[in-house]
């Protein structure tokens, strides 16, 4: 199982500085730097709108246009928080942007593909599968509930980080997240 | 195993997910024809049927810095009862034209019905902005309307120039941008941040 990496979170100092000078490239206008910065980020950035969203076309366009966005606010990264970090704000906010246009309804994940669908007790005992259930299972949550779970115990951020980029009291979020651990509890015991 | 003990076990599960999920299409070339989208330094071929639509498709692609802005306006405008107008007549004999791809292509039903739903919803939210900001926004989307139209009317006469298909794809692509951010910036507050 793949190691979660926190938003923003470098494994190599070379990759640090790489980044930055492709992120300042990018800040003078080149856009073959801004493209590689969006090939170091962008499974990371869909990863984090699929989740929030649940729904696979829904955060393709959410990624999309958080690159777009992140673009035209380039010249106002200052590089005080890592450039992924900074990214999955603009994404985050991209998704609870746009949650609520019409005909965006949400859909739940489609991850596993007709023929792999088999029964659950049948795939019991595979971490891929289990981890299958688990993506499907948050893609079902209620919205607000996935939000909280998503940001808080997918990514890690905090309660407090939570409620202020959702713009809900803290005690909220943790009911939600209360909420959402119930939710996945009795569908992946189903 | 008890409530905590699940609960633990759920965001160990959670936090162990993989970080990176691959789109299954490449995002890269709509994102770049967004970044890149500089009307006004492009070469316009002499041979296209309609010169003067090159401009009106800058001013539409430069629209959505434009919209933007508005929408940062519109949210905080004290909310003021919609009066009809000459703009917003002109705009209403714009705004009925159903979308379409030159002569020859259709568009999806899925594109047309979302697109619908956003404008219907958009006029309905128009109505309570305030004079100069209903105006700046109609000012915009007519711009964009407009632009649609010469593009259309130019590949109806030259069907397979790629370049003009293209344009077209994009000018729409930019129109549902705007017509999202729209409507998701002229939600009421309580609605936008309620959870």
């Amino acid at each position: 199982m793949t190691a979660v990496s926190k938003p923003g979170v470098k494994s190599e100092p070379a990759e640090a500085i790489t980044e930055m000078e492709q992120v300042r490239r990018a800040q003078q206008g080149d856009v073959a730097a801004y493209e590689a910065l969006y090939r170091m980020h962008i499974g990371r950035i869909y990863a984090l709108c699929l989740r929030m969203t649940g729904n696979r076309a829904t955060a393709e366009d959410c990624a999309q246009d958080a690159f777009i966005r992140a673009w035209r606010k380039l010249a106002q990264f200052r590089g005080t928080s890592a450039f992924g970090t900074w990214l999955h704000r603009i994404a985050i906010n991209e998704v609870l942007t746009r949650r609520r246009s019409a005909g965006r309804e949400r859909a739940h994940m489609e991850l596993v593909d007709n023929e792999q669908q088999i029964t659950r007790a049948e795939r019991r005992g595979n971490a891929n599968e289990h981890r299958l259930d688990l993506e499907q299972a948050i893609a079902a949550l209620p919205e607000g509930a996935r939000h909280v779970f998503v940001m808080h115990s997918v990514y890690g951020y905090s309660h407090e980080e939570t409620a202020g980029t959702l713009g809900v009291a803290v005690g909220t979020c943790k009911a939600q997240l209360h909420r959402a651990r119930k939710l996945l509890r009795a569908n992946l015991d189903a | 195993m008890n409530e905590s003990d699940a609960s633990e076990a759920l965001d160990r599960a959670a936090a162990a997910l993989p970080a990176a999920i691959d789109p299954e299409r490449d995002l890269w070339p709509a994102i770049e024809a967004c970044i890149v989208s500089k009307p006004a330094s492009r070469p316009t071929p002499r041979a296209w049927p309609h010169p003067g639509w090159a401009g009106q498709l800058a001013a539409a692609v430069t629209l959505m810095a434009v919209a933007s802005i508005a929408t940062f306006m519109l949210v905080d405008r004290p909310q003021a009862p919609a009066q009809p107008d000459e703009q917003a007549l002109a705009w209403a004999d714009i705004w009925a034209e159903p979308a379409r791809f030159g002569a020859r292509d259709a568009l999806s039903q899925e594109y047309l019905d979302a697109r619908h739903a956003l404008t219907t919803t958009l006029e309905q939210r128009l109505g309570a902005l305030s004079p100069d900001t209903r105006a700046l926004v109609v000012a915009n989307l007519i711009e964009i309307r407009q632009a649609l139209d010469a593009i259309n009317v130019a590949l109806a006469e030259d069907p397979d120039n790629a370049l003009l298909q293209r344009l077209l794809l994009k000018t729409y692509q930019d129109e549902m941008y705007v017509l999202v951010n729209l409507n998701s910036t002229t939600q009421p507050i309580r609605e936008r941040i309620e959870l």
